[in-house]
Parts: structure tokens; C-alpha cells; sequence
């Protein structure tokens, strides 16, 4: 029985071939738009993310979270322990930094990501008259204090230095050290100072009177400009491929959840026209296929069918069709998705100058939500055609009735 | 043993309420030929489509070897289509776009008849209405006649006590008309009953039993000798 009536979905399906190709067609292009959306959404967080950090970067505090294997994980644990009141605070990897200011009653002041490669020490004003020196006894290229000594063996220059000692100045007075060891160093780096309006003020150099730390070139360029201390734009002609999150404060989570909610809806609504027209367009293929064959389902009945086996004779038809475009438009979007939001992504990059967060995003639970969408989509619009079928009367369906239809 | 009593099937068009079936009372035997002759209207498709399960009864009892009919469940109803009685149309209400053979097995499958019984039984009730030469011929390339025989052979797929054929002969030219009336005689003197609309008075003397139909009432029963 089910062999049998299985050929009969299959030459059902076949049979009406212009049905078969509009229902599948359409409910595969709106799948399409709904895969977008769905695969999008997945995604929306990495992108607020990115493009916000672009935005205002003081409103993020970065936290590392993919350190090269020079420093290690406990090591920069340590570090990011190591707050120290109304002082700078400094994560270091060879390839990512994050530096926040904290003031000293406990209020990050301001916070940054900083991509450079390495060496070099951060004082605030006072911190510096607090250990007897001022910013202008530091010559405008010169490095604050960085203290090289030997540990790597790979990068022992002539002078034997190629490690940096991080300092930290507490406002007592007393240094808090740390070895970083540095493999790569910066080839041209200019951090020109900023003023926070508070008694803060960062200075960020690197030793370019050295000529060892100078004349190591694996690093690009890394400019940080600051037209005033909201907006922040930041040109990075090269980054590794080091990956970090970003956390956010509070007003930016708002911000971002607003965003978030603005975004979904957009995208929720795009996935419900396409939903509703896919639904609407297979209700109407149906129809009239299904009404074109009245008389063999009245047939069917007269002969014996029950009610049962109409419906799925019926819906049989409907779930190969949707599970066919479902499949259709899954592959055909997560193919298309990969192109598509790579151009997306390099047009973003137009405008901002990262590139970490906008990555194809595809994951299962995307594709299977995108799937399950598709299906219904493509289920509900046949619903009531086959229950119509289902419901009517054997002599209602037969031509025999039709003399009196009026 | 098929036995109406007061059937009455009403149909209401607007404000005029058509009595298409009015009270009608008869005892059908088994194994005998009956064929039903009126005007056109008098009810006669109306009837037939009660006797097999395809519209409700507005009162009256059908009983089918004792058993009734007229309120069985959805069902039991289809049950009853399936397996007590063969229908066969005027216009053959085949698939055309299925072999004969494919046409002649549907009856079978909510049958659940097994796959070599039924290829059995379909091989063997195409030879008994002559076309077994056909099996796997598409219908839509038949003449009407053999059509017609198609379809008798589905109504005789899963051997039902009754065959009801509502003018089986009307789209058929003399020829071909004749030989779906022998078979109905064929399957008559088999041991089926046979219920037949026509218009054909020819037709209607090969029938053990002629009943008259007139506004939707049996306005006589005239045996043939
Ligand atoms: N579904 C229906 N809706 C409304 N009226 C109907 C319906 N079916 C039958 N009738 C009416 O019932 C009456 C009997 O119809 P029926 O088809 O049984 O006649 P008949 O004897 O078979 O006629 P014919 O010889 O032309 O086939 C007719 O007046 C018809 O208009
Ligand atoms: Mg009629």
C-alpha cells in the first residue's frame, strides 16, 4: 500500500509539471530571502558589534581572547589582575593590546583597542610628576620607559635586546614590571598623544631612538589619529589574524539591544512577506491543480478511498514539494551566502577599517531554521486546497455533480 | 440482499425544494439484473448514488445484508464502497493517463490486497471482460467500449456483491453498447447483482427486472420473462 500510493504522490507530482515547477520555484526563492535573513541574524550581533566599535571605540573595552602562544593565557591573567589604582592598565599580545585608563576611584576613564605590536609603556601626567618627571622631559619620539633584555633568542639583535619589560607606574612612585617577549616589532608607529580633558593625560611612544626596535619591519603601519576624543578613527594597514571580543558598557549594550531589536524586525518582516507570499503562491498553484483534479480524487473516493488516504495522497505531494525547495534553497542560499557576505563585508570595509566581525556566518542550527521555515512555508499554502479535496464528497468531486453546480 | 425502505433524498435549489429521491421502498435480490428507466429528473442517478454510499440519505434505511447503511461512519461508508460494491459511470470516470491495468488495481490498495493476489486477480478480471490484451495500454487511448469494460473490470477488482451502472451504455455507440450489456448480463448470471440506469429500452428488456421511475418514485416493477 504504501510502495503503491507513493507512485501515485510521485505521478501526481509529475503530472502537473507547471504546478510542480511555480510552487517549487517560488517557495525556493523565498526561501532564498529567508535563508538571508535567517543567516543574517545569526550574524547581526558580530556585525552591530563591528560597526559600533568603528563608531566609538572609547565606549568598548576589548578583551583578549586568542593570545599567540609567546605570552601565555595565565600570563595574561596575571596582567589583566594586575589593576593598580589611578593607573594605566596594559594587555599585551604580539598582535593585540587593549589599554584602559582607570581613574583612580575605580572608573575606567577610557578604553581602547589598540592594534600594535608590542613594546611600549603607558604613563599618565601624574603618574609621571609622581616619579619625578613630567611629560616634557620625555623628547617627543623617545620611549618613555622601555627596558629591553635578553630572552629570545631568535631576535637578539647586535646589542643583545629583544625583549620588552612593560611598566607600570603606580602613583606611589613603585614600578610594576612585566616581561613581555616581543617577536615582532614595530616597523613605523606613531601614537601622538591625547587629551582625555581630565588630569589623564596618555602618552604612547615607542623607543624610536632605538635603532634595534626601529629597524625590525614585520610590523606595518599602525596610526592612530585623534580628532577629539569621541571620535576615533583608526587606519590599520595590516592586522593579524588574531581574534578578540569585544565587551561593551552599559549605554552601548543599549544601544546595541535597540539596534538588535531594529534589525530582527527588519529581518523578521522580510522572512514574513516571504513566508506569506510563498504560502499564498502554493495555495493558488494548488487550487487550481487540485481542482483540475476533482474527478480523480471523486474517483478515488468512489472507488473506496477514505479520507485518509486522500490526505495523504495530498500532502504528499506537498511535503516532497517543500522538502524539495526547502533543500533547494538552503544549498542554493549557503552557497550564494558565502559571496554574499564577503562583497557585504568588503563594502563595509569601505567605510570602517576593520575586518574581524563580518565573516560568513553559517552555522546548523541557522540552516535548520531556515529549512524548518521554508517547509512550513511551503506546507501551509496547500493546507487548506487538500483539505478541500479531503472534506468534499465523492459525488461532489465527481463531474457527475457538476450539471447542478450553480 | 440490498433492501430500501422510505428513501428520501431532497434537494433544496433556492426556495424550490426538488424531491429527487421521494419514499422509495424495494427489496433487491441477490444475483438478479434490475434496470432502472425513467424521464430524465426522475431521480434515477440520485437513487444510485444513495444505493452506493456517494450522498447521505435525507430518511429511509439501506440495508446491504442486513446490515445498514445509511448512517454508517465516513469510514465504514468508504469500507462499504470498496469492498461490497462496484460503480461504473457513464463517462468511465478512469485515470486516463494510467494503463488499464494501473486503473483496474486502485480498488485494491485500501483493499489491502497482497501484491500477487491482486496482479491475480486483476490478469484474471481482465480476461473476463476481454481485454486482457490491453493490460498495459494507456486508457486514454481506448475506444469508449473498451473504456467501459476498464471500468467494470475496477468495479469487479475486489468482488462485490453489487455492480451499479448508471447508464453504462449512454456514451456508447450500438456495438460497443452491446457488449458492455452482455458482460453486465455475464456478471448477472455470475451471481452479482446488477443495478443499471439506462435509457436504452433495448438495454432495459436484457435486465430480470425493469423499474420505472417516475418524479423520483418507483412507479412500477415489470419483470422481463
Ligand atoms: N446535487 C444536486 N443539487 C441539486 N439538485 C439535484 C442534485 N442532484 C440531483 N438534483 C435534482 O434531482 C432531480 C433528480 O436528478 P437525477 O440526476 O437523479 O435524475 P436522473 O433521473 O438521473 O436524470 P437523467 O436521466 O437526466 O440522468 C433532478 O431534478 C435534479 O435537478
Ligand atoms: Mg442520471
Amino acid at each position: 500500500m504504501i510502495k503503491e500510493v507513493f507512485r501515485i504522490i510521485i505521478r501526481e507530482i509529475t503530472r502537473h509539471k507547471v504546478r510542480t515547477i511555480l510552487t517549487s520555484v517560488s517557495v525556493t526563492v523565498a526561501g532564498i530571502l529567508i535563508c538571508f535573513s535567517v543567516f543574517s541574524s545569526v550574524n547581526l550581533p558580530e556585525i552591530l558589534t563591528e560597526l559600533n566599535t568603528n563608531q566609538t571605540p572609547s565606549a568598548y573595552q576589548v578583551v583578549l581572547s586568542d593570545f599567540e602562544n609567546d605570552i601565555s593565557a595565565k600570563e595574561i591573567e596575571e596582567i589583566k589582575t594586575q589593576t593598580c589604582a589611578g593607573s594605566a592598565r596594559v594587555f599585551l599580545s604580539p598582535y593585540i593590546t587593549e589599554i584602559s585608563i582607570r581613574k583612580s576611584d575605580g572608573t575606567t576613564e577610557y578604553t581602547s583597542a589598540v592594534f600594535v605590536d608590542g613594546d611600549f609603556d603607558i604613563y599618565t601626567k601624574k603618574e609621571l610628576a609622581a616619579a619625578g618627571r613630567s611629560v616634557d622631559d620625555i623628547p617627543s619620539e623617545a620611549s618613555v620607559i622601555i627596558s629591553e633584555s635578553c630572552s629570545n633568542e631568535e631576535n637578539i639583535s647586535d646589542d643583545g635586546k629583544s625583549s620588552v619589560i612593560l611598566q607600570i607606574m603606580l602613583e606611589d612612585g613603585s614600578i610594576v614590571e612585566k616581561d613581555l617577549i616581543i617577536n615582532t616589532v614595530l616597523d613605523d608607529f606613531v601614537f601622538k598623544s591625547m587629551n582625555t580633558g581630565s588630569e589623564y593625560e596618555m602618552l604612547i611612544c615607542v623607543d624610536s631612538s632605538n635603532d634595534v626596535l626601529k629597524n625590525r619591519s614585520r610590523v606595518n603601519k599602525v596610526v592612530l589619529e585623534y580628532s577629539d576624543f569621541n571620535s576615533v578613527k583608526c587606519a590599520v594597514d595590516y592586522l593579524s589574524g588574531s581574534e578578540f571580543s569585544i565587551e561593551f558598557d552599559d549605554q552601548s549594550n543599549i544601544d546595541i539591544e535597540v539596534e538588535s531589536i531594529l534589525y530582527n524586525t527588519i529581518l523578521i518582516a522580510i522572512s514574513s512577506i516571504a513566508l506569506v507570499s510563498s504560502a499564498i503562491c502554493v495555495s493558488l498553484t494548488y487550487t487550481v491543480s487540485l481542482r483540475d483534479r476533482y474527478s480523480f480524487y471523486g474517483m478515488l473516493k468512489a472507488i473506496g478511498y477514505r479520507k485518509k488516504h486522500i490526505s495523504i495522497i495530498g500532502f504528499g505531494q506537498i511535503i516532497i514539494i517543500a522538502v524539495a525547495s526547502a533543500l533547494a534553497s538552503v544549498l542554493i542560499s549557503s552557497v550564494c551566502w558565502y559571496y554574499v557576505s564577503s562583497a557585504f563585508m568588503k563594502m563595509l570595509l569601505m567605510f570602517y577599517y576593520t575586518e574581524y566581525a563580518l565573516k560568513p556566518c553559517l552555522n546548523f542550527y541557522a540552516v535548520s531554521k531556515a529549512f524548518i521555515l521554508i517547509f512550513v512555508s511551503g506546507i501551509v499554502g496547500g493546507i487548506v486546497p487538500v483539505l478541500e479535496i479531503c472534506n468534499k464528497k465523492a459525488s461532489a468531486l465527481l463531474v457527475l455533480d457538476e450539471q447542478y453546480d450553480k | 440482499m440490498l433492501m430500501v425502505s422510505e428513501l428520501k433524498k431532497y434537494y433544496k435549489i433556492e426556495s424550490n425544494i426538488i424531491k429527487a429521491v421521494d419514499g422509495i421502498t424495494y427489496r433487491f435480490e441477490n444475483g438478479k439484473f434490475y434496470a432502472i428507466t425513467g424521464r430524465s429528473g426522475s431521480g434515477k442517478s440520485t437513487f444510485l448514488s444513495l444505493l452506493g454510499g456517494l450522498i447521505n440519505a435525507d430518511s429511509g434505511k439501506i440495508e446491504f445484508n442486513g446490515k445498514e447503511i445509511t448512517g454508517l461512519n465516513d469510514n465504514k461508508l468508504s469500507e462499504y464502497r470498496n469492498k461490497s460494491i462496484g460503480i461504473v459511470f457513464q463517462n468511465y470516470c478512469l485515470e486516463p493517463t494510467y494503463t488499464c491495468i494501473e486503473n483496474v488495481l486502485l480498488p485494491t490498495y485500501p483493499a489491502g490486497t497482497g501484491k500477487a493476489k491482486r496482479n491475480e486477480a486483476a490478469g484474471k478480471i481482465l480476461e473476463y471482460v476481454g481485454m486482457s490484451e490491453r493490460n498495459n495500454q494507456q486508457v486514454k487511448s481506448l475506444s469508449g467500449g473498451e473504456k467501459q469494460r476498464i471500468a467494470l473490470a475496477r468495479a469487479l477488482i475486489n468482488n462485490p456483491d453489487i455492480i451499479l451502472a448508471d447508464e453504462p451504455t449512454g456514451n456508447l455507440d450500438s456495438e460497443n453498447g452491446k457488449i458492455v450489456m452482455s458482460l453486465l448480463r455475464k456478471i448477472a448470471d455470475d451471481g452479482k447483482t446488477v443495478i443499471m440506469v439506462t435509457h436504452n429500452q433495448e438495454d432495459a428488456l436484457k435486465a430480470d427486472a425493469v423499474l420505472r421511475f417516475v418524479d423520483g418514485r418507483i412507479d412500477g416493477d415489470y419483470p422481463n420473462d
